[in-house]
């Protein structure tokens, strides 16, 4: 374990930031629902007490497993269930990892390059977090606190340059379509993110309060959202709700001295965001196996999880449409109810059951 | 740490014949090795020195007039003794059983001496080679600090050294290095400062040094920098004594080696290379300015062609459209692809800088008008260039020689990023600095992170990264010495 390095909650706090950030709001919405942008900012309460309760039932799992993750704690009671477990939380990172490359190459081919190809890019993303992923957790998790620094600074002069064009008048009614509307959509915000899903691996290699941190970050990312979806709302009004791109059409709008437009500052930061995001879950899934595997060499094994990676980019990256309709499946719900709460808390279960039998 | 062969060791025998022509074979009848056969009384007596490296007066007056002349010694039982006590009380004579170890002493510009009948020889530090003046410092120039630098002989460097830290607790640790070059080399730091643990992770690094010759600090720094792969090395240089002093204080360890100024310092952070001696000397405020410019020439001299190529190339939309009609009106009279032109110009300023640095000073000002004028002013109006691009070229030259220390990476980085700008635009540009970031933070020298007290955020740190706090706030510099891991 100590070969891996260790993280600091801080710097988690910063890797968890940056991750969630990108995976927001590069693609909000899909586009086949509505929410009106009074109903939108409101979301967050209910987004924030969901998290907060799958937050109380990773920490509940972990506190459980004594020291040990869960795919440890999983091993503890059958190494094929240890291996099973390993097998099923790294795929689910290749998984989230090859959406998140699929979502960042939507926006760059329409953003960036308009009707391009852009394989040759997502390889070299790849490459990138590839050679990042191998670098281990340290290195990505002090990188992360850099950017997300700059990220933070780069929202608050975004935010700032936006003033002038904040018209009360944009703001709408909330509740004018009932709570139902509402919370289904918080329920999709926070079962489409990888965050605390991550929480139950990288555990033992995090340095600090677990709890403290994971629940501070629910709290700081939803009062974020909610500060940037209130200006969202009062700059662009109705033309913001159907956008997919919510941050980036507030940069476009964005006017800063000379420079018309300051999308490219987000762009460029968001680049950064989604290298670090990908580095990380390919690091993870890399970690996941190398639990209940210990002969899996790092650099081929993290290679085959990168070549995963872009499998389910290819699979999954066709159009925003059919994008949206694969993110915004039944099954994506099951797969993160799976594994945030039913596999941990089976595991936690039988861990109890079979210490009570012990004594 | 001397790299002594498995070769059997030949002892001295109490004959004078047989020793001292042991001592001519071991230096393969080399025309400057002195042999002076002298009687102490009515003892034979042979001196050895090598020609230039003894101080010549020295041996006159504290040897061959007191032996001679002073002391005509009749009796000649216990010589040696005698010749200790007698001849220069007070220096560090040691005795030599080997002819190995005599022959490194008088390569080192000892005098040795061979008693008939004694089965050590005797050997005193007389060393008095030509060497260089202390000068001013050629690469870390500065204002108002010392002007004094460190010169290519390593005890002259240590005296430097002392006249700034004159405290006890200054060690200095004499080693050799180089098999068959036998360097001098020096290990030192305060001993209350320094943690035993890096001192440990040095010397055993430096112990498994194994080179035939040392001839500069740079053959021992891979040796020294961290494993990794990595573009930036942490390990630190400097030629300034003021420098090496004040990393010392912070709990540092540095390394010199005889013949070469630039003494070596470890662990060096990413963060050391922004910092200079002025920023010691001049108010905190102005300091702190410095500080951030030196890290935004880093930024221009590394990524600025690169993206003003992506820029041009793939995001015009993001300059201002007066500024981008000049630069388009300008490139497209070009004949060559901006990404060509770039790595070009660029090609040519690395080949102007290497020929100002190796070429004799006499032709430097030639070289500068046929850089200046022919490469510059003729090739915009010959329409070769575009001046957009000449004036990136310039401000990126300028801005790296600001920072000096960070060239070799910098110029690679450079031609990097306006390859990957001119293939994948600002996309490439920015990938590149998150692998750049990562490259700096995956680095953990002698388990200090090297992008510390950044990230990790270190706070009992942060009085000397980028603001320096007042120094009558300021008591004792703990950059190091605040950091555990």
């Amino acid at each position: 374990m100590n070969r891996l390095g260790k993280i600091s909650t801080f710097q988690m706090f910063a890797v968890l930031l940056l991750s969630r950030i990108i995976a927001l709001f590069t693609f909000m919405l899909p586009s086949t629902s509505y929410l009106p942008s009074g109903d939108r900012i409101i979301t967050v309460i209910p987004v924030i007490i969901i998290e907060l309760v799958f937050t109380a039932i990773v920490i509940f799992s972990l506190k459980n497993c004594g020291n040990k993750n869960i795919i440890s704690a999983a091993s503890d009671i059958s190494s094929v269930l240890g291996k099973a477990v390993s097998v099923a939380y790294a795929l689910c990172f290749i998984w989230f990892a090859g959406i998140a490359v699929s979502r960042f190459e939507l926006f760059i081919s329409t953003v960036m390059f308009p009707n391009s190809e852009l394989y040759l890019m997502t390889v070299i993303l790849l490459s990138a977090a590839f050679y990042a992923s191998l670098k281990g957790p340290e290195a990505i998790g002090r990188a992360s606190t850099i950017l997300s620094v700059l990220l933070g600074l780069s929202i608050i002069f975004i935010l700032i340059s936006v003033t002038d064009e904040f018209e009360f008048t944009n703001l709408k009614p909330i509740l004018t379509q009932g709570l139902t509307p509402i919370l289904r959509f918080s329920f999709y915000i926070s079962t489409r993110t990888v965050e605390l899903i991550t929480i139950l691996v990288i555990a033992p290699i995090i340095k600090g309060n677990i709890k403290r941190m994971t629940a501070s970050w629910v709290v700081f990312f939803g009062a974020l959202t909610m500060v940037i979806l209130f200006v969202l709302a009062g700059v662009t009004g109705e033309y913001g709700d159907d956008q997919i791109f919510p941050l980036y059409t507030l940069t476009v709008i964005a006017k800063f001295g000379i420079f018309e437009r300051l999308d490219d500052i987000l762009t460029g930061l968001w680049v950064l965001c989604a290298f670090i995001q990908v580095s990380f879950l390919i690091f993870l899934s890399y970690f996941s196996l190398k639990q209940s595997y210990k002969k899996a060499k790092k650099i081929p094994v993290s290679f085959i999880c990168t070549s995963g990676v872009f499998a389910v980019y290819l699979t999954t990256s066709q159009t925003v449409t059919s994008f949206s309709e694969i993110i915004g499946s039944f099954a994506q719900d099951i797969l993160f109810i799976v594994l945030i709460s039913v596999l941990p808390l089976l595991i936690t279960a039988i861990n109890f059951i079979r210490k009570r039998k012990s004594a | 740490m001397n790299k002594n062969t498995s070769e059997e060791k030949q002892y001295f025998t109490g004959n004078i014949k047989t020793d001292s022509n042991a001592v001519k074979n071991a230096f393969g009848g080399s025309f400057d090795l002195i042999a002076r056969e002298i009687l102490f009384g009515k003892t034979p007596i042979y001196i050895f020195i090598i020609d230039g490296m003894c101080d010549e007066i020295k041996i006159i007056e504290g040897v061959i007039k007191p032996l001679t002349e002073i002391y005509p010694e009749t009796n000649s039982k216990n010589l040696n003794d005698k010749i200790q006590k007698r001849l220069f009380k007070g220096t560090s004579v040691k005795l030599r059983r080997t002819v190995e170890e005599a022959a490194l002493d008088i390569i080192m510009g000892n005098l040795v001496l061979i008693a008939d009948g004694e089965t050590e020889a005797v050997s005193f530090p007389l060393q008095g080679f030509p060497k260089k003046a202390v000068n001013e410092p050629q690469t870390e120039q500065n204002e108002r600090g010392s002007q004094e630098a460190f010169t290519d002989n390593f005890k002259d460097n240590t005296t430097l050294l002392r006249r700034r830290l004159r405290t006890p607790s200054l060690t200095i640790r004499q080693i050799t290095l180089g098999k068959t070059s036998n360097t001098p080399a020096l290990i030192c730091y305060l001993s209350d400062r320094v943690s035993s643990e890096l001192l440990d992770k040095i010397t055993k690094r430096i112990d498994k040094i194994d080179l035939d010759a040392v001839l500069g600090s740079g053959y021992i720094r891979p040796f020294i920098d961290n494993r990794h792969p990595s573009f930036f090395t942490d390990t630190g240089i400097t030629e300034r004594p003021d420098t090496f002093a004040s990393m010392l204080l912070e709990g540092r360890v540095g390394i010199i080696v005889d013949g070469t100024p630039y003494a070596l310092i470890v662990p060096y952070l990413f963060i050391d290379y922004f910092h200079a001696v002025d920023d010691y000397l001049s108010s905190p405020y102005y300091a702190l300015f410095m500080r951030v410019l030196r890290i935004v020439c880093f930024i221009i001299a590394s990524t600025l062609p690169g993206a003003f190529v992506a820029i041009c190339l793939f995001h015009p939309e993001i300059m201002p459209a007066d500024i981008m009609y000049g630069i388009s009106a300008a490139t497209s009279k070009t004949p060559f692809p901006i990404m060509i032109e770039a790595l070009t110009i660029h090609f040519i300023y690395e080949i102007v800088r290497e020929a100002g640095l190796r070429m004799p000073r006499s032709v430097g000002h030639a070289v500068s008008i046929v850089g200046a004028l022919v490469i510059g002013d003729a090739a915009v109006t010959a329409g070769l260039i575009a001046a957009p691009m000449l004036i990136i070229v310039a401000l990126t030259a300028i801005s790296s020689s600001v920072i000096v220390k960070l060239h070799e990476p910098v110029a690679i980085m450079r031609f990097g990023f306006i390859l990957i700008g001119g293939f994948t635009g600002l996309y490439g540009i920015m990938l590149g600095i998150g692998l750049m970031l990562i490259d700096i933070c995956s680095v953990s020298p002698y388990g200090i992170p090297f992008s510390a007290p950044v990230s990790p955020f270190v706070l009992k740190a942060q009085s000397d990264v980028l603001l320096r706090r007042n120094w009558t706030k300021f008591k004792k510099k703990k950059l190091i010495q605040g950091m555990k891991f």
